[in-house]
């Protein structure tokens, strides 16, 4: 299965329209962007939680501010990479670097994109069964090309090396 | 992913356009996709809702969660 289904053709349109904007412009125009759409839906079959690894994979620009590279959060283009960390680590480790939307309640209160007391609860209740390292990245991505060739297969990579069960997606 | 279970959140309609296998959708505010600041009630009740997800075999019909901004 695509992950994105007829990309090459999405690509062309992109790039002769929003990304030609930009590039030959210098501007940000999102009414020459058109979305990608999916026809096909996954099908899995369902897993019990409470004997199961979740990865929670969250778009809200989380990183470790002492020890990751901050992600480039004023790119027009947008930024690919990807963090990961600890599902353990404390809230005062993390900082938010995104710029496409308004980190006030984030910055209030972090569990409104990044649920990791509750997710920890969920495991002390016995309601999941453990949780892998967070895939974290910085979720304004206009290039779906760039994000199925950069960043998905370190995520996916990051999946397999856990042995993750399943993923929760928390977008910003 | 490959095979793997997954479930989400979203505040969004565009969650439609990527035929996610499990979705619930709520009314919150961008920025604030399980909840508001300092709910920890209504955060839990939008985690659980979609994570209770995974337990049903996918594709599964988008759940709408009456979960609104304050």
């Amino acid at each position: 299965m695509e992950i994105v289904e007829n990309l090459d053709a999405w690509y062309e349109a992109f790039e002769q329209g929003w990304l030609k904007s930009l590039r030959d412009e210098g501007k940000v125009d999102f009414s020459l962007y058109k979305r990608p759409k999916n026809e096909a839906v996954p099908s899995a079959p369902g897993i019990d939680l409470s004997q199961s690894k979740l990865m929670l994979i969250s778009t809200a620009g989380g990183y470790l501010k002492d020890s990751q590279e901050r992600f480039d959060e004023h790119s027009d283009y947008g930024d690919y990479s990807v963090r990961s960390f600890s599902s353990d680590t404390p809230f005062d480790a993390i900082d938010f670097a995104h710029t496409h939307y308004d980190r006030t309640a984030v910055f209030q209160d972090p569990q409104v994109l990044l649920p990791l007391e509750h997710l920890r609860n969920m495991v002390a209740d016995g309601k999941i069964g453990s949780l892998s390292d967070v895939a974290s990245i910085c979720g304004y991505q206009p290039d779906v090309r760039q994000v199925v060739r950069e960043t998905i297969p370190p995520i996916v990579e990051m999946a397999k090396a856990a042995k993750i069960d399943g993923a929760l997606l928390v977008p910003a | 992913m490959e095979g793997i279970p997954t479930t989400i959140t979203s505040w969004g309609g565009q969650i439609r356009l990527t035929n996610a296998p499990r979705a619930t959708l709520s009314q919150l505010n961008r920025g604030a996709t399980l909840g508001n600041p300092g709910d920890a009630a209504q955060q839990l009740r939008v985690l659980n809702a979609t994570l209770d997800l995974l337990a049903k075999d996918a594709p599964v019909d988008i759940i709408r969660l009456d979960e609104k901004p304050e």
